[in-house]
């Protein structure tokens, strides 16, 4: 395992879920590997506490879950985003841009005063 | 439970079933990078984490969840607890015991001492009275102006009402005469009170005007027993002696003041300005007034009246007293004790099973270290233990609500059957949600230490310790030699709580009012008819009926009094001037009596003669004095020689007495209220005085129930004046039924103190018992190494003494320093009371050993070789 992984910031695992959901439903390993796979291996996803998350985010109604088959022929628990996590997902999409915007000002100004 | 489980176990199988599916795809995941099989598997594993833990991490974010958990909780504790059925048993029982007596008490306290007055917001009623700040006499009653004063919207007082009583009797239809307790109240009296009519309008303002009309509200009981309850009484004509009044209402069954009313009259005053103080005064004060508050308005009030009145009203004083003293004697003593000892009760009662439990959480070390190793969070682990305390608590509760509701009756038919209106005892709201507060204390404080004990900081090293896990760790065995300290010293608390209530009880009860209640009878009667009017024919009848008396069998004497102890009686207040005095007069009580009646009572005489045949009218007046008289006014002088004159509101001169006898002090009051200075004066030197109409006739027996007698004496009474009205009662009754309330309070106290004492033996035993048998190898090698039973006896009793007698010094200091708390309202009786302190200590340390030397009895006499082997 390489040494440039992140631990995931905390509240953001509920952004990334809400994220990997927008092009379809996916069971809990498939959340967790698409997270690792589309951010290059650098962000760390800790399985064990995927499903606490998940069921954080169906409780608060923005995802939605039934039973269904994996590629595999496994039996697994699909996910999918309701509209009202699509609109959560895209408010909290562009709250996070603004802030990456915002820290990454601040950073630059100290490297260069 | 049923749907909450039933969620539980689909969400957790779905749980688990989502968990195996990711496991399943990950291990796919790490084979198709080229991993084996096995360790393809051991890495998702591994990535994955406890799945235990996310299970439980997930089901704890939920509240619904939560719920659910607890349910698991609930359904795990019941396992566990059906696992040891005898731990079980104790537990619940021992709660039940504690949670049911202290509800039992909570309930009859509640409705006995809390509540004692139906009337709405009693704790706002008061009674009022004046008096001189110069040191004057007074009757200590209110005038009408007085009233009229207090009457002021402006002060803190809702309203201001006053009785006076007067003596009527009825005419039932056959003209069988019926002596009533009549009462003349002012305007508001019954609004005052808070309790409407039960039927009829009652008084309305035209009955307060001057020179209205004058009517009758009478009495619930008198409306029962005399009128059949009768639905259209109000309207019909109440028939006195006297006169003849139309009832306008029949009051509300607990209206029941003045105490003992029949009839109430309403009173008109001629003179609303009138200084005559010959009223008892009644006050509703607004609620929240505090006692300061409302003093310092009546300080206001008294000093107008001063200037405005400098004659009569100068320096008068209001003296205001909380209602409920004055009708049931102060409360607050018995229920401030009744209430500590049921707290120390429940407390006696959750270390017993708190010990219960610490001794098993030493057996449990293993399992909880098992869990937390399986991803239990600490929190997780003090849930499922407090659950299980509440589970205890709740079977405990239950079966205590059911003890307490039986106990009760049981209670009632022992001691409390006597005191009005606790016929029944509700079992009601209050009494529900007090359980329901013991249910969560015992829960709290039964699970809390062995909680904090397993789950605490002290788990790792308890971990470490695992190889004596079995055996208990030290910390344990500390936590119950505390435990054991404090319950030795709580049961000591409550005996000495009970032996100073039982004390006080015997010193209010025995020889302390001054006469003998035993074998004895009273006879109330009025002369209010006509003809009595002339004194001559009420003597000559009064004699008569005595020398009737004193023939019948069984009796050993016969006296007549205008007074009787007991009666609650404010009458025969007189000013006294002693010959050759050069200070103003004093104020001393004056009870007239026929010759006899202080041999016929058991009051000794101190010195002097008693009255005689001989004191006649036309001898020389005599008066007799008791002690406290002679110790207050005639101090230092020699009481045989003095002489004295009396009268209201003025001395009369003609009244000029000769002392001729002292006579030992009795208490007329109440058994709790100090004897006042009192005078006899003989019968039949005050026939032409008006009052002795009202007439008190004590017959002493030697039979062991003199009520026997009582048959004859209505017989010999109706013969002598069919249209004549009395009352006839043992003289014991009288006295118990003033001292019902102390009776139920030491009654109360002493199954407490019983109560104390099997919990704290049953507590002692338990500790001891587990104490021994975690030696028990020990024990054994002892013995095998040649230690004797009686060795291996003292061995292990030592460390049950050396907590008897920690928790008996440390219960002798708390109940010292309670009973310097207490002493003030108990009757003569000091919390250093030698006596009391050391049964007390007698009785818990034979107690405590008891419960030490059975098992250790039977620890000393195990088989060496049988114990070893089983180790």
């Amino acid at each position: 395992m390489t040494g440039d992984r992140i631990k995931l910031l905390q509240g953001t695992l509920d952004l990334l879920v809400l994220q990997t959901l927008i092009f379809g439903a996916r069971h809990g390993h498939g959340v967790a590997t698409a997270i690792q796979e589309t951010s290059e291996e650098v962000l760390l996803v800790d399985h064990g506490s995927l499903y606490p998350a998940l069921q954080r985010l169906e409780r608060a109604k923005l995802i939605n879950s039934a039973w269904g088959t994996s590629d595999n022929n496994r039996r697994a628990r699909f996910y999918s985003l309701t509209p009202k996590g699509r609109r959560r997902l895209a408010h909290e999409t562009t709250n996070w841009e603004k802030m990456v915007r915002a820290v990454a000002r601040v950073l630059k100004v100290q490297e260069a005063p | 439970v049923k749907l909450l489980s039933w969620m539980r176990w689909r969400t957790d199988r779905d749980l688990d079933e989502e968990i195996n599916a990711h496991l399943d795809l990950d291990t796919q995941s790490h084979v198709e990078r080229g991993l084996t099989p096995e360790a393809a598997r051991q890495a998702a594993l591994r990535r994955f984490g406890s799945p235990i833990g996310v299970k439980e991490q997930a089901r704890e974010s939920d509240p619904l969840f939560n719920l659910e958990t607890f349910a698991g909780d609930v359904r795990y504790a019941f396992r566990m607890l059906r696992r040891t059925p005898a731990f079980t048993l104790a537990a619940v029982s021992t709660l039940a015991l504690g949670i049911g007596a202290t509800t039992a008490i909570f309930s009859v306290a509640n409705a006995a001492l809390l509540r004692p007055l139906p009337y709405p917001h009693w704790e706002d009623l008061r009674t009022v009275r004046t008096r001189f700040t110069d040191g004057k006499v007074t009757s200590g009653l209110v005038a009408p102006l007085e009233l009229t004063r207090l009457n002021d919207p402006g002060l803190p007082i809702e309203r201001a009402a006053v009785s006076v009583r007067f003596d009527a009797t009825l005419l039932i239809n056959d003209n069988t005469p019926r002596s009533l307790v009549a009462y003349a109240v002012s305007s508001g009296f019954f609004d005052l009170i808070g309790l409407p009519t039960a039927l009829g309008p009652g008084f309305g303002p035209e009955h307060y005007r001057t020179h209205g009309p004058v009517a009758v509200v009478i009495s619930h009981r008198l409306w029962q027993e005399t009128f059949g309850g009768d639905p259209g009484i109000v309207g019909k004509t109440l028939r006195l002696v006297a006169d003849n009044l139309p009832i306008v209402g029949v009051a509300a069954r607990d209206m029941d003041v003045p105490q003992g009313t029949d009839v109430w009259f309403n009173l008109q005053f001629d003179d609303t300005q009138s200084v005559s103080h010959s009223f008892d005064g009644y006050l509703r004060v607004r609620p929240g007034t505090s006692p300061e508050f409302l003093r310092n308005r009546l300080a206001v009030v008294a000093e107008g009246l001063g200037r405005d009145f400098p004659g009569p009203e100068a320096n008068r004083a209001f003296v205001i007293q909380p209602f409920v003293q004055a009708m049931v004697g102060d409360l607050r003593p018995m229920l401030v004790i009744v209430l500590s000892a049921t707290g120390l009760l429940l407390f006696l009662a959750c270390v017993n099973v708190a010990n219960l439990l610490l001794a098993r959480a030493a057996r449990r070390t293993r399992e909880m270290a098992v869990r937390t190793a399986l991803g239990a969070s600490r929190l997780r682990i003090v849930r499922q233990l407090l659950t299980e305390s509440v589970v205890l608590a709740t079977a405990g509760a239950v079966t205590g609500l059911l003890l307490a509701y039986i106990g009760v009756r049981v209670l009632l038919l022992y001691g409390a059957s006597k005191l009005p209106r606790l016929e029944t005892v509700p079992f009601d709201m209050s009494v529900l949600l007090f359980a329901g507060g013991m249910l969560v204390v015992s829960a709290v404080g039964v699970g809390l230490a062995p909680a904090i004990q397993l789950a605490g900081p002290g788990l790792e090293r308890l971990l470490r310790e695992s190889g004596r896990a079995l055996r208990g760790a030290r910390s344990t065995h500390r936590a119950l030699r505390m435990m054991i300290v404090a319950e030795i010293a709580v049961a000591v608390v409550m005996v000495a709580g009970t032996g100073w209530l039982v004390r006080s009880f015997m010193n209010l009860h025995d020889g302390n009012a001054g006469f003998v209640d035993r074998g004895r009878l009273v006879l109330d009667l009025s002369l209010v008819s006509d003809r009595y009017r002339d004194p001559a024919r009420r003597s000559a009848w009064t004699h008569t009926l005595l020398d009737r008396l004193r023939a019948s069998k069984g009796v050993v004497a016969v006296a007549s009094s205008s007074d009787f102890p007991m009666r609650a009686d404010t009458a025969g207040t007189l000013l006294i001037q002693m010959d050759g005095w050069s200070e103003s007069h004093v104020v001393a009580r004056r009870r007239v009596v026929s010759p006899g009646f202080f041999d016929a009572m058991g009051i000794r005489m101190r010195r002097g003669r008693a009255f005689t045949d001989d004191d006649r009218s036309t001898t020389t007046p005599v008066a007799i004095v008791n002690e406290s008289f002679v110790r207050k006014y005639l101090d230092g002088r020699d009481p045989m020689t003095a002489q004295m004159s009396y009268g209201f509101p003025r001395i009369n001169p003609k009244t000029r007495t000769q002392i001729v006898g002292v006579v030992s002090d009795v208490k007329y009051a109440s058994l709790w209220n100090d004897a006042e200075p009192t005078f006899y004066l003989a019968q039949d030197q005050t026939w032409a005085s008006a009052d002795t109409a009202r007439q008190s006739i004590v017959v002493s027996t030697d039979l062991d129930d003199p009520s026997a007698l009582i048959p004859a004496i209505r017989v010999d009474l109706s013969t002598m004046d069919p249209q004549l009205a009395f009352k006839v009662e043992p003289v014991t009754a009288l006295i118990a039924a003033t001292l019902a309330r102390q009776k139920l309070g030491v009654t109360l106290m002493l199954l407490f103190g019983a109560i104390a004492l099997v919990l704290a033996a049953i507590g002692i035993y338990g500790v001891i018992a587990y104490a021994s048998a975690e030696r028990l190898s020990e024990v054994a090698t002892r013995m095998a190494l040649g230690a004797t039973p009686s060795n291996i006896f003292w061995l292990l009793a030592r460390q049950g003494a050396i907590v008897a007698i920690a928790g008996a010094v440390l219960g002798v200091g708390v109940a010292y320093g309670a009973g310097q708390l207490a002493s003030a309202w108990l009757y003569k009786v000091r919390s250093s009371d030698p006596v009391i302190l050391a049964l007390t200590l007698a009785l818990v340390l034979a107690v405590t050993m008891l419960a030490t030397l059975i098992p250790v009895g039977r620890a000393s006499r195990i088989d060496p070789a049988l114990s070893l082997r089983s180790e």
